[in-house]
This record gives C-alpha cells, sequence and structure tokens, in this order.
C-alpha cells in the first residue's frame, strides 16, 4: 500500500523539528542509529548473526507458561525459527519488505528482515488461537510471518503473547486477510513470566478487510527497551471496520514507536484509533498516524485519538496525526494531547484523604486503563493489568 | 470546631480575603452568602489548603489546632471535607475504587485496618440509596461525563462515606433540579447533628428553605460585613447586597 505524502513537507517539517531540538541543546533524534539502518545492512547483520550461532541450538521453549485457548490452539514461535537448517534456504522463505524514508525521523519506516519462518493460518471456523512468540538472547534477531486469512462470516479471537527476552530482537510481521462478515479480535500482550525486562519487539501488521468484516487489535506494551510498529489497514469494503488501541510505558532509556496508515478505500467504512503512552526518565515515544478517506469513499467515520503522559523532563514525545481526505460526505477527527498530570486532578484525590502519591499513581494507571479494558480476553486484561501495577510509576 | 481569625490570603500577589473572621461550633449551621467575586471560594480553598492560596495574615484553626501547615490529605482526614462548587473531572479513575480508596486513607490515619472492595460494597451502596443515587454511577469514572447535578450529589455522596466532622459545601446548590434539590438537602439534614458543623457557600434561599441555618453570614470584598438569623437570608433575598455598601 502506498499513500503519496508531500516529501518536500516532510523535509521540512523534519528540518524545523530537527533546528527546534538543537535550540534546546537536546541531541537530535537522528542520532537514534536504530532508524536510521538500511535495508541490506539489516540483513546483513542478520545472516551474519545467524552465521555465528549455528553451533548453539535454539533454546526449547514448549509453552512453558499457562496458556490461553490450550495448547492444541496454540502457536509457539521459538526464536523465529524452530531449525537451523532453514539459514540456508532463505530464498526460499517469504520476505517482506517496508522502504526506509531516508533521513526523516517523524516518518520514517523501518526495515524488517527476510523470514526464515513462515505460518500461513487459514481459519475457516470460528476459532480461538493463542500465538507465542518467544526469543531470547543466545539466537540474536528472529523474525518471523505470520499469514492469517480469516474466512466469511468467521468469529477470530487471537491472543498474540510476546516472551522477548532482554538483549534479545524479535520480528514479528503478520498479515491479516478478513472476509465479508468476519469478526477478528486480536489482543497483543508482553508476558511477565521469565523476565519483567523485554528485549526489543518489532512488529508489522498489514491487515485488508472485506465487506463488514471487523477487527479490533488491541495492544500492551509495557516493559520492552525498543518497541516499534507499523498498521497498514486498508478497507475494502462498505461497512468494514477496524479498531486500533495501544497502551504504552516508556521508562528508562526505552523507546517505543507507533506508525499507523489507515486506508478508507470504499464507502462507509469506519475505523478507530486510540493510542496513548506514558513516558518518563529519558524514553522516546512517536505516534505518526495517518487516516487516508479515498475519492468515492462517502460516508465514511473516522476517529484517531493519541493521548501522551509524560512525567519527566526529559523524556521526548513525536506526535503527528494525520488526515488526508479526497471526499466531502465524512466524519473524520484527530487528536492530540501531550503533558503531565492535571494538578487540579491531584488536589481533588488529595482533598479526599488521598495521598500525593497514591493520587499519582491511580491517574496514571487510570490514564492506561481505558485501554487495558478494550482487551476481549481476560487472560491479556489480568496479564496486562498486573504489570500495569509492577511497572506504573 | 472552626476558628478563622482576621485571614488575609491573597492569590498571585493580589489580596482577595482582607481580615475575614469566622467562628464555627459543633451542631451548627451556617451560611455564608454574597456576591460574585466576594472571595467565598478562596474561603472554601483556603480552608482545603489549595497551594495556590496563600495566607499572608491571620490563621485558620480546627478543634483548637492551626491548620495552617497540614498537608491537603490531612486535613481530610482530621475531619474536614470541602464539597466544590465545580468538582474535578478525573477521567481513569474508577468512582467506586477511588470511594474505597478515600475511606481506607482515613482509616488508616484512625489505625483502623483497611476494608477490602467486598466488606466496602455493603456500606456503598447504602450510602447511595440513602441520596438515591443510581448504582450505575459507581462503575463510572470519577466526575467524568457526569451532569453539573450529578457531580454534586456525588460530592454529598463522597461527605456521607467519608464522615468527617466539618462539611464546607461551595455552592451545592447550583445546577440542581428540585428534585436533585430535595435530595442533597435531605442528605445534608441527615448529616447535620450536635458533633458536626456545617457551613454552606450559596447565592439563592431555595437551599437555606430546606437546610434552615442557625446563622447567616454576608461576605463582601474579602470580609464578613453583616451576620444574623435566617431571616437575613430572606432580606438579601428581597434586598440584594447593596444595601449592605
Amino acid at each position: 500500500m502506498n499513500i503519496p505524502v508531500q516529501k518536500s513537507s516532510l523535509k521540512e517539517l523534519s528540518t524545523r523539528a530537527h533546528t527546534h531540538a538543537k535550540n534546546r541543546s537536546r541531541p537530535s533524534v537522528k542520532n537514534e542509529i536504530w532508524r536510521n539502518v538500511r535495508l541490506s545492512d539489516l540483513e546483513k547483520e542478520f545472516v551474519s548473526s545467524q552465521a555465528h550461532t549455528q553451533a548453539q541450538t535454539a533454546t526449547a521453549v514448549s509453552a512453558p507458561e499457562s496458556l490461553p485457548y490450550g495448547n492444541d490452539n496454540c502457536i509457539v514461535i521459538n526464536n523465529g525459527q524452530s531449525d537451523h537448517a532453514l539459514l540456508n534456504t532463505l530464498s526460499e522463505a517469504e520476505a517482506w519488505h517496508e522502504q526506509l524514508v531516508e533521513n526523516d525521523d517523524l516518518s520514517s519506516q523501518w526495515l524488517l528482515t527476510q523470514t526464515p519462518q513462515h505460518y500461513s493460518i487459514d481459519i475457516n471456523s470460528d476459532q480461538q488461537l493463542c500465538i507465542y512468540n518467544y526469543a531470547d538472547a543466545h539466537n540474536g534477531h528472529s523474525a518471523c510471518t505470520i499469514s492469517l486469512r480469516i474466512a466469511r462470516n468467521v468469529r477470530c479471537d487471537i491472543i498474540l503473547i510476546h516472551n522477548v527476552h532482554s538483549g534479545a530482537r524479535s520480528s514479528i510481521a503478520i498479515h491479516c486477510d478478513a472476509a465479508a462478515d468476519s469478526v477478528t479480535r486480536i489482543d497483543e500482550c508482553e508476558s511477565s513470566h521469565d523476565s519483567l525486562q523485554q528485549g526489543q519487539i518489532l512488529r508489522h501488521a498489514s491487515m485488508s478487510l472485506a465487506g463488514n468484516a471487523q477487527l479490533t487489535w488491541t495492544q500492551c506494551q509495557i516493559s520492552s527497551d525498543l518497541n516499534r510498529s507499523s498498521y497498514y489497514v486498508d478497507l475494502n469494503g462498505p461497512h468494514a471496520h477496524v479498531d486500533l488501541s495501544s497502551a504504552t510505558i516508556c521508562n528508562g532509556d526505552h523507546q517505543a514507536h507507533q506508525y499507523i496508515r489507515v486506508n478508507h478505500a470504499q464507502a462507509d467504512t469506519s475505523s478507530k484509533q486510540t493510542f496513548k503512552c506514558i513516558a518518563t526518565d529519558n524514553a522516546r515515544f512517536s505516534f505518526d498516524g495517518l487516516i487516508h478517506i479515498a475519492e468515492g469513499a462517502d460516508g465514511s467515520s473516522a476517529e484517531q485519538i493519541n493521548a501522551n503522559l509524560q512525567l519527566s523532563d526529559t523524556c521526548r514525545v513525536h506526535s503527528r496525526p494525520q488526515l488526508d481526505i479526497d471526499t466531502d460526505d465524512v466524519i473524520a477527527t484527530h487528536g492530540s494531547a501531550s503533558g503531565q498530570i492535571s494538578e487540579e486532578e491531584i488536589l481533588y484525590l488529595r482533598s479526599r484523604g488521598i495521598s500525593e502519591k497514591n493520587a499519582r499513581t491511580l491517574i496514571t494507571k487510570g490514564f492506561l486503563l481505558e485501554v487495558i479494558h478494550n482487551f476481549h480476553s481476560d487472560y491479556a486484561r489480568e496479564l496486562s493489568s498486573t504489570l500495569l501495577n509492577t511497572n506504573v510509576l | 470546631m472552626l476558628t478563622i481569625e482576621n485571614l488575609h490570603v491573597q492569590v498571585e500577589d493580589t489580596p482577595i480575603l482582607k481580615g475575614l473572621s469566622l467562628q464555627v461550633n459543633a451542631g451548627e449551621v451556617h451560611a455564608i452568602m454574597g456576591p460574585n467575586g466576594a472571595g467565598k471560594s478562596t474561603l472554601t480553598k483556603s480552608i482545603a489548603g489549595h497551594s495556590s492560596y496563600d495566607i499572608s495574615k491571620g490563621s485558620i484553626s480546627f478543634k483548637d489546632q492551626c491548620i495552617d501547615d497540614w498537608d491537603i490529605e490531612d486535613r481530610c482526614n482530621k475531619g474536614i471535607f470541602i464539597g466544590f462548587q465545580y468538582p474535578t473531572e478525573v477521567p481513569g479513575v474508577n468512582n467506586a475504587e477511588f470511594l474505597l480508596m478515600a475511606y481506607n486513607a482515613k482509616r488508616q490515619s484512625q489505625d483502623l485496618p483497611e476494608l477490602s472492595s467486598e466488606e466496602f460494597a455493603p456500606i456503598l451502596n447504602e450510602k447511595m440509596a440513602a441520596i438515591q443515587m443510581d448504582k450505575k454511577f459507581s462503575d463510572r469514572d470519577l466526575n467524568a461525563g457526569f451532569s453539573g447535578g450529578q457531580k454534586k450529589r456525588n460530592e454529598i455522596l463522597q461527605m456521607c462515606i467519608l464522615e468527617p466532622q466539618l462539611a464546607i459545601l461551595d455552592e451545592t446548590d447550583s445546577g440542581l433540579d428540585i428534585d436533585a434539590l430535595r435530595i442533597v438537602a435531605a442528605g445534608i439534614n441527615n448529616f447535620r447533628s450536635d458533633e458536626h458543623a456545617i457551613v454552606l457557600i450559596t447565592h439563592y434561599q431555595r437551599l437555606l428553605d430546606l437546610v434552615k441555618p442557625d446563622f447567616v453570614h454576608v461576605l463582601l470584598d474579602g470580609k464578613i460585613v453583616k451576620s444574623g438569623g435566617p431571616e437575613l437570608a430572606l432580606k438579601l433575598e428581597e434586598k440584594g447586597y447593596d444595601w449592605l455598601t
């Protein structure tokens, strides 16, 4: 999917942002090396790192924790591959790439490597599925793709759980093709089984929804040191609806970046985006969300909100909500709000006897609960609530 | 119960209260009336301990203890309740969870064990029923999306749950329809006792028809310029405030 964006305006925006940062004696986001890595370099790095670890076997993992929906409905991704022999057959694997927009930090799309492991899943009847993504530091950068084809009139509930150890990097690409009248709910969360600190998780999700297909994707990312998500959604049939929401806590030197493109290709389609982040310490968070309503997509409605709570003076948040509307008869709203906890809210809670510390915790947790409550599964909701309670500042 | 002596309060170097004195004893209901900008809400927030309000002179004492250095939460836990004119909305914070936390904060200050949500539920349900507040409001976020009247009723609910000794209610009657006013007034009258003191800040007689004050004070330009019994409120209703200047 290619949504045209004026490169000249992006360049100007980028230059202004860098000048702004420089005038405040703050390091420019250009210094984030990861955002400027080229595809070919990344591929070389991946292949090279795998070659060095050929002597090691992948850490055995067989659903070590109690997972929802039972073992029969669970796919365990073990370091992105299950067999080191696959390393020599990259050309046979299904590959996917995203082009990096050079030197434009505010709209960069990052690169994901070729994938040695591919899962293709056809869901032809109502089903619940758990996808357990495990990666540990012994195996460097692991990657996999999952293609989901959801048949007409089918209801599918998916829980995607990441257990990516500190020091490991996991790239996961999910392609979802939802047929007409299907209902898909995806809950994405982080495991706390082995460690409270997750490694780097890169996810790319592309979704194509036919007429009257409904897709809800709710994500909670709390403890990983680098989180990057890109969502590409094509609403290709009337009354198709997508609901994307994410709750992020970013602390220490962690980074989290969200990149969303929703394309209303047909009339009477609808979308909703709710992206919330709590940033503190020296964390960096970015939100780059574009809603495109194509010519002829009359009667469509789109709603986008990005709200960010900044709990330190040194954290950085970039928010870039965008609307690109090529027709008249639509309802499209977008909004972005970034700031600190309201002093009036704290005062009100304190006036009822609640200490300042507890008041801040209550408000901070409440900020993300709107998204947590969006999970369809009790499992994801309880797991994320537990991590939230542990990590909220 | 409450003693205010020669209180001077300024906000960002602008004097608002200019020598206010007031004595409220247990068992009494005092009404404070006055035109807009007289300093009524400043008085309320000064008693609450709002940091923007700077006491430049005078003092506020509660049960013979000066409260000037008390933290905001300590004032509540020691028995002072403020019903705000514009209750703050706190999205994301569940109303029932907030009430439980406030209730337990008070119990903790009294060295009593905290209650669980299951133990607190019947207390909450009883108090809500007493002021005819729909149970669904316990599941809502604190004041978020509430109408003005619903927010005021939620303030009274908090007062009933926290059971303070002194309640200062700032324009509790504003935004209430006739039926809601009767219910709120009933809640205030239920709270009224020989151990409790109430200060009602209001513009209108209609609340005072339902909650009979023992004393009425007129606050004008940062000071109490006249005090009297309930008949003073009737005179203000008839003549306004001009005759006092």
